[in-house]
């Protein structure tokens, strides 16, 4: 398993959920009300919290991605991430037990963009996955942290 | 571990600056606090969505859906995706997703006729896709039109009869 330990793997695992958090964010900027009635839907947060966590949400995805894609705090970046991605997974699996059919609002606010289902808790499991490792490794090559700053001892 | 704290408020001070700014300065803000009304699903108000119009098709309580259900007469239309459709719908509806409409209406034209009762459906609660299909028949000279907005959510909840499995393609397409 010495390959879990390669460098550039941190570069990949950090390129992949940096991109993917990036990409998620833009289209829940643009339409802020629309992902907001998403989140609402999901059935989760208290009503006095949606459209604040649906306002900076996104952004929060766009700055830590940004962030693990360019190598500058990417500890604290993998730890934001991780954690989204892990609270993500409990709102998506408490929502697929409950048996509704609602749009995930993961990539676009768009009605029926995408559903709620098993293959998407595999594909935040995945990322998870991804994101602790840039949390265990450091940032890896190409990163603007310097790698000894981000490897715990 | 204290990098890690400081790494973190400083994006996330970031990430509200920018999230907090943006619905300050660019169009389509929303309010910091939403109202939102909750659809009972357990219970057989109707409380139709936002975008409701006065003279829209009427909408259906469970109750009077349950009754068109029992005349064979009457025709319930999924407007969800085949996908949901397959995966379970109301026994004996027929599959018009409203986002395929023109794919799918030609296999649905010909089991309707405009003095045919019509009652759609999508997933109940926030599903808005029923209301949109309904319009849609309406405009197309459909007359006798309703709306169960209970959908698919409530009608499980009450034990309904219900169908599932796949659905041939429409015209031939995918094959």
């Amino acid at each position: 398993m010495a390959f879990l330990r390669n460098p550039w793997l941190s570069l990949v695992a950090r390129l992949i959920v940096g991109g993917v958090y990036v990409y998620a964010s833009f289209d829940k900027i643009i339409h802020p009300e629309a992902f907001a009635k998403i989140v609402h839907n999901y059935n989760i947060l208290p009503d006095v919290l949606v459209n604040i966590f649906a306002l900076i949400l996104p952004w929060l995805e766009l700055v830590c991605g940004m962030a693990l894609i360019i190598g500058n705090r990417v500890l604290g970046a993998a730890v934001i991430l991780s954690g989204l991605t892990a609270v993500f997974i409990v709102a998506v699996g408490i929502n697929v037990a409950r048996g509704v059919n609602i749009d995930c609002g993961c990539f676009s606010t768009s009605s029926h963009a995408r559903r709620l289902g098993y293959m998407l808790l595999l594909q935040d499991a995945g990322l998870l996955l991804l994101s602790l490792h840039v949390l265990w490794r450091g940032p890896g090559p190409l990163a603007v942290d310097r790698p000894l700053e981000s490897v715990p001892a | 571990m204290k990098r890690a704290i400081s790494q973190i408020a400083f994006l996330v001070l970031i990430s509200i600056a920018l999230g907090v700014g943006r619905n300050l300065a660019a169009p389509g803000r929303i309010p910091w606090v939403g109202t939102w009304t909750h659809v009972p699903v357990t219970s057989d108000t109707i409380v139709p969505p936002p975008s409701a119009q006065k003279d829209d098709p009427p909408f259906l309580t469970f109750a009077e859906a349950q009754t068109k259900f029992d005349d064979p007469e009457v025709i319930f239309l999924d407007a969800r995706d085949p996908e949901d459709y397959e995966a379970g719908h109301i026994a004996r509806a027929v599959l018009l997703p409203f986002e395929q409409f023109d794919t799918w209406w030609p296999t649905v034209e010909e089991k309707l006729s405009k003095d045919r009762e019509i009652v759609t459906y999508c997933s109940g609660a926030d599903c808005e896709l029923s209301l949109f299909l309904a319009r849609h028949l309406r405009g197309l000279g459909y007359t006798k039109i309703s709306i169960f907005f209970g959908g698919w959510l409530k009608w499980q909840n009450e034990k309904m009869p219900v169908d599932s499995g796949k659905v041939a393609a429409p015209g031939g397409e995918g094959a």
